[in-house]
């Protein structure tokens, strides 16, 4: 018997299939589908966010579904009540522990540490920085984080996170508009002239066309997942790193700006309040991380190759009045870390580096916890 | 291949498959497969390689037809209008230097039109004084072309003398030969062409190639759904093919779209998932335990299945759209009891033509000279798996996969010999299923093991990485 094949009916079927499962299921599941994990079941759930620019050699990736990133996360893993004191850290690349192993992270160092809260509680540190410098980021994390029932959060940034057009360039800021315009809408955020507007949502977006990207990375991190079980491996570590620079430029400018020119209204310093406000009961301890002190070549004009002196000086002075008119608990650890243990960027501590900040650091949480 | 790249054989396959529903054009078949040739050829850094390669693959086919053909054939017009058609399509192809400067098209870059016209010249001068020739061709140009065929495949797959090749080639291009390197010399599909025209060659000295033409000899050797990939087919089934339709154009676009979902499916979801676990030089000593080992080298074994399975079909169901029936190549080889089925089942082409060409005339030759049975079957036995290791790259660590199944076989024929004879085979239903099921998770698991030689480039890596699967990392 032979079957004649109408394949005008089949190719039409097919279109219809795929409009469906495209415009309406798609949209429908795309909500949901980044909590869909192997981590802390199948593999061992990381120890940081992913990120990577070379996924091959890290098995990690950048990806922007911020269910996808919380759901390979350790933290994920763990269930029911806590037994532990958790404290979540929030910051950029040098948080998340860029040519650092996991455990010589702030975050590892600080485990390493053995801490307890005054009733014997082990705290337990969790590395939630994320590569990019912006502190709409950092805010659009901790919202996220604060389901995982966090009991101190602790805030690390410098002062390249906080001009305020630097606020929506982080790609994981410009791949999650609708969660930032949430923020800005719930914290009545104002960003002058770069607004939430620029960010543009549209249904469009959650189609499996537009969304087949963010589909291959959320799979593509589930085999990488394997990988990191298998190795234990999450970051490309470099045999030779070009060291950050000690020798500096003239130029005194930063972001466009000349010595004065710098106020408070051009830093984003409401996000950090917005950050309190989001976290609510619990209590948020805000750092301003270790810097580069160069010695090199002009190094009485700048302090790095971010920082020209001014602008740093007086971005430390507008902080440290900000966070007194906010009551935000707040330590400056700028010139904390000696020159030669910064690798390969300004902000960026060896093992050693971090070491000595999580030692010093470990002790004003202690005393933070103290009754 | 990339997905772009197959999508365009695919809409290829269709047009011609559309248009020779009542007729094969054989002829605009060639002209398509030799388009693509050229168009799929990587771009080297060696100047215009990627222009000569392809041209000297096309002069190596003519040549071997005209070795291969008999008078009668050479002598008829058409041979002199499909030369014709070829010379038209390549000074066609060398006028999209000036038609398509910035290559838009993705086509390699051509050289200068003299240089171009002067070497077709030659070649065509060349080919119609030997088409001419009136009488056969004498047995040792045959296997002056037999030898060169593989002289040039030992220059390819050797990294040493490939290096020499891809320096003596800057010098001519005038390019530093400080900077070459082997896998500059990237000649696509050359494998499977040398191995399509030394089975031309020796079936023609036994007597065996049927009369071809050469716009079908042409078709045959560079016909684009198996150049890249194969399955190697037999001269006289692909002739035979191309001369009849045989099914309809919905038919075979229907079976032909099966085939080919299958095998993008199997390529692009199944193997390239894989290839992030798989085992490689750079993950080889990575992990942190014995299981983690085992699950990169299992994520191997199925993703060099998939992968190559998967173009396979790819391959099928393209040949498939245009009336052609290519012959399978893999036939479920993992769930084989033992390693002699393996090899039967697993990249079938190539082992029939390594038996019909090497093993089968070896084992005959030793067996005349009145050699004991077991002394012939391990001379045969360990060639031939050899010579197949190196038909991949001649390196030690193909060599050592060659040895790995070459004794295996060895070892199943004399343990298969002395088992069904102690235990012969149940007619109980779970015994039987109980001994093939052994037999399969043996099989399955020393092929897996011989694929670490495969894909480790240096014995001591392959020696390290069985350390790690047996005693874990930290060695």
């Amino acid at each position: 018997m032979s079957t004649k094949i109408n394949y005008l009916r089949l190719s039409l079927k097919t279109l219809m299939l795929v409009l469906i499962i495209s415009l309406v299921l798609l949209p429908a599941l795309s909500t949901s589908v980044g909590k869909i994990s192997l981590y802390n079941w199948l593999v061992p759930g990381r120890e940081r966010l992913p990120f990577s620019d070379t996924p091959q050699q890290a098995y990690n990736l950048s990806l922007f579904n911020l269910d996808a990133m919380f759901a390979s996360h350790k933290l994920s893993g763990r269930k029911g009540p806590a037994e532990e004191y958790r404290v979540f850290l929030l910051g950029d690349s040098s948080t998340w522990g860029t040519l650092l192993q996991p455990d010589d992270t702030l975050a590892g160092q600080l485990n390493r540490l053995g801490l307890t809260g005054p009733d014997g509680t082990p705290l337990h540190f969790y590395n939630l920085g994320y590569p990019t410098l912006s502190l709409t980021k950092d805010l659009l994390l901790l919202q996220e984080a604060l389901v995982y029932d966090p009991d101190l959060i602790i805030w690390l940034f410098t002062l390249e996170s906080f001009p305020i057009d630097k606020q929506l360039t982080s790609p994981l800021v410009e791949n999650n508009a609708r969660a930032i315009i949430s923020l800005f809408d719930t914290y009545a955020l104002d960003l002058g002239s770069y607004g939430s507007g620029d960010l543009t949502p549209a249904y469009w977006d959650s189609t499996l066309f537009t969304q087949r990207r963010n589909l291959a990375d959320i799979f593509r991190l589930q085999l990488y997942g394997v990988m990191w079980g298998v190795t234990g491996i999450d970051q490309y570590y470099p045999e030779v790193y070009k060291k950050a620079a000690r020798d500096l430029s003239e130029d005194l400018s930063f972001h466009g700006w000349q010595e004065g020119e710098m106020t408070s209204s051009q830093l984003a310093l409401d996000i950090l309040n917005a950050g309190k406000e989001a976290a609510g009961q619990i209590p948020i301890i805000f750092v301003n991380e270790p810097i580069l002190i160069s010695q090199g070549e002009n190094s009485d004009l700048r302090y790095n190759f971010y920082y020209p002196r001014w602008a740093y000086d007086q971005y430390r002075e507008l902080l440290d009045r900000y966070s007194g008119e906010q009551d935000l608990i707040y330590f400056d650890y700028w010139d904390f870390v000696p020159e030669e243990e910064f690798t390969n960027t300004a902000i960026h501590t060896t093992p050693y580096g971090t070491h000595l900040f999580a030692v010093d650091l470990a002790a004003q949480i202690q005393d933070h916890l103290e009754p | 291949m990339t997905i772009q790249e197959i999508l365009v054989l695919i809409s290829a396959a269709l047009i011609l498959g559309f248009l020779f529903r009542q007729t094969r054009w054989t002829n605009l078949l060639m002209v398509a497969s030799i388009i693509l040739l050229y168009w799929l050829q990587p771009e080297t850094e060696l100047r215009y390689l990627g222009y000569w390669l392809p041209t000297i693959s096309l002069m190596i086919i003519v040549i071997s037809w005209a070795l291969t053909a008999s008078p009668e054939i050479r002598s008829q017009p058409e041979q002199l209008k499909t030369l014709a058609i070829i010379l038209a399509v390549l000074l066609a192809l060398t006028s999209l230097k000036s038609i398509d400067p910035e290559r838009v098209l993705d086509f390699v870059s051509f050289p200068r039109f003299t240089s171009i016209l002067l070497a077709l010249l030659i070649l065509s001068s060349l080919l119609v004084m030997i088409i001419r020739y009136q009488k056969a061709v004498s047995p040792l140009g045959l296997w002056a072309a037999f030898s060169l065929v593989i002289i040039i495949f030992i220059f390819l797959k050797s990294p040493a003398l490939a290096q020499k090749a891809s320096q003596a080639w800057r010098v001519l291009a005038r390019q530093s030969p400080d900077l070459a390197t082997p896998s500059e010399l990237s000649w696509l599909g050359y494998s499977y062409l040398a191995f399509r025209i030394l089975h031309t060659i020796r079936d023609k000295q036994a007597g065996r190639l049927p009369d071809i033409a050469l716009n079908e000899y042409i078709t045959y050797l560079v016909f684009f759904p198996a150049f890249l990939a194969g399955p190697i087919a037999r001269a006289d089934q692909f002739t035979s093919h191309l001369r009849e339709i045989s099914g309809s154009f919905g038919n075979n676009l229907s079976q032909g779209s099966q085939r080919i979902l299958m095998g993008l499916f199997k390529k692009f979801v199944l193997a390239d998932s894989l290839a992030l676990l798989a085992l490689n030089t750079q993950n080889a000593l990575q992990p942190t335990s014995t299981a983690g080992g085992w699950v990169l080298l299992y994520a191997f074994s199925f993703q060099i299945y998939f992968d190559f399975s998967g173009y396979t079909d790819i391959a099928i169901g393209l040949a498939r759209f245009m009336d052609i029936q290519l012959p399978e190549n893999f036939n479920q080889p993992y769930l084989k009891p033992n390693l002699t089925q393996f090899w039967s089942n697993w990249h079938m082409t190539l082992t029939n033509w390594f038996r019909a060409y090497f093993f089968n005339p070896i084992s005959r030759h030793f067996r005349k000279k009145k050699m004991p049975a077991l002394a012939i079957l391990f001379i045969t036995q360990i060639s031939t798996m050899v010579l197949v290791g190196l038909w991949h790259g001649i390196t030690i660590n193909f060599v050592f996969w060659g040895l790995w199944h070459g004794l295996g076989l060895l070892i199943q024929n004399r343990w298969s010999g002395w088992i069904n004879k102690q235990f012969p085979p149940s007619e109980i239903k779970w015994i039987q299923g109980l001994r093939d099921g052994a037999g399969i998770f043996l099989t399955f698991n020393y092929v897996t093991l011989g694929w670490i030689w495969f894909v480790l480039p240096t014995p001591g890596l392959a020696a390290d990485f069985f350390n790690v699967l047996l005693f874990g990392a930290g060695l």
